[in-house]
């Protein structure tokens, strides 16, 4: 099962990547990056270019995270 | 060096969102030093992509994505020629063996033509990446192990992309091992579908009109990302840093392919000699001259050396075959009664005139050969045949017949977005209503997609659609973008291609949608192939001929006409032209050329060949008309710059005119060769670049001044030429037309229930709809009967002197109904009554109401209404299957109740709708005591009216159009017919700019027009000052 929860998060990053991010109140430490792709999203409607990460957090879950070069955002968690 | 190997071009049918010259701009820019194109499942871009390859340096490679069976694709390269004709093969089979626009190669046919290709396993949609997605791993490693049994571990390549989506690096991990397992090198590809990242909304929404979604739509073959670009070395080396050996793969490929396409290599097949000639030389000669008695009687000095020079050059060039090709047609036509005309350069030649292929006499016109062929030029020759559009099929067969069907292909053509197909797409992906899309689409002038923003900015029907200003700015920029890109290939018009070796070689064939067998490249890839083609055109011109001939003989026994020796200088006819009565007449009846007939006072047959390239966008924006007219009419004197200008130009009035006036004016003045005075011709004709123009000018006007020629005089000249260009009409095609105009204006001369008959059968032709030609053809004292079930046939028939219009002219009619309405009435004689033809001939209810509406019945005396009640309320029991009526049993009666009839209003607008004219009256008839009391003055009152002053006209607005003008400007001249003819009306742009809406609103509707009335020559004209919707007229209350 997964959640979509789309809000901003405050995220640590290290070359260019995911290192820690700060989620119901507490920071979520990332142990690795399962995978990485890209989104155009509704270009029509000026949507910009995403980068998603979906992470495996260092107490176990898998979280996906996205960058639009302007903010990050939790997008979805998997239970 | 990375080099891209997996590229799509627009040819890949709505998923290539970048022109071919702009992928090869950026690969040049990029510095790649090959690339591969790999369209899905066709070769179209193959010849595009080698010239534009080849032109910026860069190595083409060709190949193909393969759509295999089950829906996966597989990447292929040529690595050779043998690879490209097998790869052509392997496509082939694809598209011949499965439905049109599906094509699928199975694996077995990919394997029998495997030599010479090398196979990579394809993007995300290939089987093993598929497979290893769904994580089917095992099933993965067996189609890898069944792969690299059939095409070998050197010629299969493992594809690794990284376009970054969800999965990519899991899957590129896994295809990395799975070759190796295999012992299978990989190759790095990037799928690439558009130039740059920028372009990537232009891919999404071409994927939204191939697969019929909107933008707001999910569909999976929708890109989740714009990373299908053609990527620099560097990003794919940062993409696939973990893949540095794939990347290195990509230049071992590319330099062990080599491109396998020979342009320009000639290959025809020889044409097969009868016994008793050694050759098709000796043979074509034989032909010639034996020609020659039955076109000259006897051969001259002068003749004889004109077709010996011809003949020279015809061997010189190896094209003895091409004529004998193109004879041998023609006698097949000639045999089988099927009329046929030869059209085009070719009529400058006098060894086509003595074949038969042509018929105007070039020696006796003094036509210049070399503008049809010169050794100099080399080019192909290029020799159109119009045929009798309904026989034009049977021409055709018999070249598949005579050559074998894997010789001969048709030609294809790109269907391409030009403004309202984009407009209507791209509006359809992004959401936009239908309405909305058809109030932009139909108002838009037929104008390419690249210049939708200057329509927008100047049109003025566009100005007023209520559609917000940023959403139609969002539209008209994407669909810019799909300016000129392919849709869907099509069948050329006539253009047949007869191969020396099989056609496959060349080219993959596919079915068109009328089930014709097609190449994969249009005329000019052809060319370009080596290939020649041979246009076999169909011309409904001919057919309304070939009917009028037959309308003649039937319905006028004992008149003997002969066709081909119509005289040229029949006086009625040419007063007929100085009227400008020349609605019907072939290339001359539109608005312009009547204008041009009332003025230039046309004795001769010379002049309608001249009117036949007047009214051409060439001479109309080079001023050329007003000096050819004054000059004709003697308002001018006629002058020549230089005096070696007099015998090239006499015959035009000291007007250049034609092309081969430009090639002899080079000749003599200048001294040019063939070759260079072609050049000019070309550069003229073809609205080259201004330096081309320039340099070209300066060589003429040096090499004028080196024979002795002033230079200011030598200048003059070149300017006058120069005002010639973008004419493009030869004198010979404009005799070849010219001739079958004269003749088309003799039949409706004398012959007019007949000529305008044989129009009517042959419609769609010609500039007019059908409620025109009958208003025309009843302006000449025929009568135009409507459709009758006792007297209609098929076709159109001429009944004493009146023209019966048939049973294919209803709405809805089909060959089924018709032909058991007339074999009926064949077998049982006339039918007596409406019961009696409802017990004998069973018909769709809605066949019969529109036979009832449109008068069909109108013979028995029963009003339409009540036929229609009769149809409503006839027992269900007679209704076998819905809306099929049967027979009502024998001796079952019909009471026929006291209805009263439509109006006369209402038949006329029910005929119009079924039969596209009023039968019982004119519907403007109908207007016309209001529009009377209202000041307005019909077509047949013109003459009465001194020019210049200001009068109300109204009528059915025929055929708005805005031709080019000198001036630049838009200029809209349209007809408003009435019930006794046309009246022109011009709108000059204020005018238009006014009422644009109402001249092009998408639905036609009466107009009136107030405006000032012209007379030039013998022609009224009415310069619009206001235009209005009729109806405001006919519904104004008296006051």
């Amino acid at each position: 099962m997964t959640k979509i929860v789309d809000q901003p998060v405050l995220v640590v990053v290290e070359k260019g990547k995911p290192k820690r991010f700060f989620w119901v109140k507490r920071w979520v430490n990332v142990a690795g990056i399962i995978d990485k792709w890209n989104e155009v999203g509704r270009w029509w409607e000026d949507e910009k270019e995403k980068v998603f990460f979906r992470v495996l957090a260092a107490e176990g879950g898998i979280y996906e995270i996205y960058s639009d070069k302007k903010r990050w955002n939790l997008y979805r968690v998997y239970d | 060096m990375f080099v891209h190997l997996h590229v799509h071009s627009p040819y890949s049918f709505l998923d290539g969102a970048s022109p071919i010259d702009e992928i090869v701009a950026r690969a040049s820019e990029l510095g790649m030093s090959s690339m591969a194109i790999t369209d899905h499942d066709n070769l179209s871009a193959a010849v595009r992509f080698v010239k534009a390859a080849k032109k910026a340096g860069i190595k083409p490679i060709i190949g193909a994505e393969l759509t295999m069976e089950g829906g996966f694709h597989l990447t292929v390269l040529c690595r050779d020629k043998e690879g490209y004709r097998n790869l052509c093969a392997a496509l082939t089979e694809a598209h011949l063996n499965n439905p049109r626009r599906s094509p699928r190669t199975s694996l077995d046919t990919l394997a029998a033509h495997k030599n010479g290709l090398l196979v990579l396993t394809g993007c995300r949609r290939g089987l093993i990446s598929t497979l290893i997605l769904q994580k089917r791993f095992s099933e993965a490693r067996e189609v890898a192990e069944k792969y690299r049994r059939i095409f070998g571990q050197d010629s299969l390549f493992v594809e690794i992309s990284e376009t970054l989506l969800p999965g990519s690096r899991g899957l590129n991990r896994y295809l990395s091992e799975l070759a190796a397992t295999f012992g299978l090198k990989t190759v790095a590809t990037n799928n690439v579908h558009y130039a740059r990242k920028e372009d990537f909304f232009v891919h999404d929404v071409l994927t939204c009109i191939r697969t019929l979604t909107k933008l707001e739509d999910v569909h999976p073959e929708r890109r989740l990302n714009a990373e299908n670009y053609l990527k620099s070395e560097r990003e794919m080396k940062e993409e696939l840093r973990d893949y540095q050996e794939s990347l290195e793969m990509t230049s071992v490929i590319a330099e062990s392919c080599e491109c396998p396409l020979e342009l320009g290599v000639p290959n025809f097949p020889s044409f097969p000699v009868p016994s008793g000639f050694a050759s098709s030389k000796e043979f074509l000669r034989h032909l010639v001259f034996q020609g020659v008695q039955s076109r000259y009687g006897r051969v001259t000095g002068e003749i004889s050396s004109r077709l010996e020079h011809e003949l020279k050059v015809i061997e010189q060039l190896g094209y003895e075959d091409y004529f004998l090709v193109v004879w041998d047609l023609v006698r097949f036509a000639e045999e089988q009664k099927i009329r046929h005309a030869g059209r085009g350069s070719a009529a400058d030649s006098a060894v086509a005139y003595c074949l038969g292929i042509t018929d105007v006499d070039p020696i006796a016109q003094n036509l210049l050969f070399e503008r049809f062929l010169s050794v100099e030029r080399g080019e192909k020759p290029d020799i159109d045949v119009d045929f009798d559009s309904r026989r034009r099929d049977e021409v055709t067969e018999y070249v598949y017949r005579k050559y074998g069907d894997d010789y001969v292909a048709s030609v294809a053509t790109y269907n391409t977005f030009q403004g309202r197909a984009a407009i209507r797409d791209a509006g359809k992906a992004m959401g936009y209503a239908p309405e909305e899309i058809d109030a932009i689409a139909k108002r838009l002038p037929h104008i390419s997609a690249a210049m939708l923003d200057e329509a927008f900015e100047v049109v003025p029907e566009l100005k007023s659609l209520g559609i917000p200003e940023k959403k139609l700015k969002t539209l008209i920029s994407v669909a810019e973008k799909l300016a000129d890109f392919p849709r869907f290939l099509s069948t050329h018009l006539g253009g047949v291609v007869i191969a020396k070796d099989p056609i496959s070689w060349f080219s993959p064939v596919e079915f068109s949608a009328k089930g014709v067998k097609i190449l994969e490249f249009d005329k000019d890839d052809v060319e370009d192939l080596g290939l020649v083609k041979i246009d076999l055109l169909a011309l409904r011109t001919l057919g309304a001929i070939e009917d009028s001939l037959g309308y003649i003989e039937k319905s006028l026994p004992g008149e003997v006409l002969d066709y081909d020796r119509i005289s040229l200088d029949d006086e009625e006819t040419f007063k007929r032209l100085q009227r400008a009565d020349t609605i019907g007449v072939f290339q001359l009846e539109s608005p312009a050329q009547r204008a041009l007939q009332a003025r230039l006072g046309a004795d001769n047959i010379e002049d309608i060949v001249a009117s036949v390239a007047l009214i051409r966008p060439g001479p109309i924006k080079g001023d050329m008309v007003e000096p050819f007219i004054r000059r004709r009419r003697g308002d001018e004197g006629v002058t020549y710059l230089h005096p070696s200008l007099e015998p090239i130009l006499k015959k035009t009035y000291g007007v250049v005119l034609f092309q081969e006036q430009v090639i002899e004016i080079a000749s003599s003045i200048a001294g040019f060769t063939p070759g260079e005075a072609d050049s000019l011709r070309r550069v003229m004709t073809h609205g080259r670049s201004f330096s081309e123009m320039q340099k070209i000018g300066e060589l003429f006007v040096k090499k004028a001044v080196q024979r002795g020629i002033e230079r200011d005089v030598a200048e003059k000249v070149f300017q006058c030429i120069q005002g010639y260009a973008s004419y493009g009409f030869c004198e010979a095609h404009a005799r070849a037309f010219g001739t079958t105009a004269y003749k088309t204006a003799y039949l409706i001369q004398h012959y007019p229930a007949q000529f305008f008959a044989a129009i009517l059968n042959n419609e769609p032709m010609g500039f007019y709809p059908v409620s025109t030609i009958c208003v025309e053809a009843r302006k000449h004292g025929v009568k135009v009967l409507g459709p009758s079930i006792n007297h209609s046939y098929q076709d159109v028939t001429v009944e004493d002197g009146q023209i019966r219009l048939p049973f294919k002219m209803i709405n809805g009619m089909t060959e089924k109904a018709m032909t058991l309405i007339v074999s009926e009435r064949e077998r049982g004689g006339l039918f007596k009554s409406f019961s009696d033809f409802t017990r004998r001939v069973r018909l769709e209810r809605d066949i019969l109401k529109n036979l009832i509406l449109c008068g069909a019945f109108d013979e028995f005396g029963i009003s339409r209404r009540a036929l229609l009640w009769n149809l409503n309320e006839l027992d269900p029991r007679v209704e076998v299957q819905p809306g099929i009526l049967i027979a009502v049993r024998e001796g079952d009666s019909v009471a026929m109740p006291p209805i009263a009839d439509f109006s006369l209003q209402e038949k006329v607008a029910l005929e119009y709708q079924i039969l596209g004219v009023g039968i019982s009256a004119h519907p403007v008839e109908l207007w016309r005591p209001i529009l009377k009391a209202r000041g307005f003055t019909g077509s047949a009152e013109l003459h009465e009216v001194p020019p210049g002053e200001f009068i109300k006209v109204g009528g059915i607005p025929v055929r708005p159009h805005r031709p080019p003008t000198r001036s630049g400007r838009t200029v809209v001249f349209l007809s408003l017919e009435d019930e006794a003819g046309l009246i022109d009306v011009t709108c000059f742009e204020n005018v238009y700019k006014r009422y644009g809406k109402y001249l092009f609103p998408g639905e036609m509707i009466p107009l009136g027009v107030w405006g000032q009335l012209q007379k030039r020559g013998n022609a009224f004209s009415v310069v619009a000052k206001s235009i209005f919707p009729l109806s405001y007229v006919l519904n104004e209350r008296d006051t």
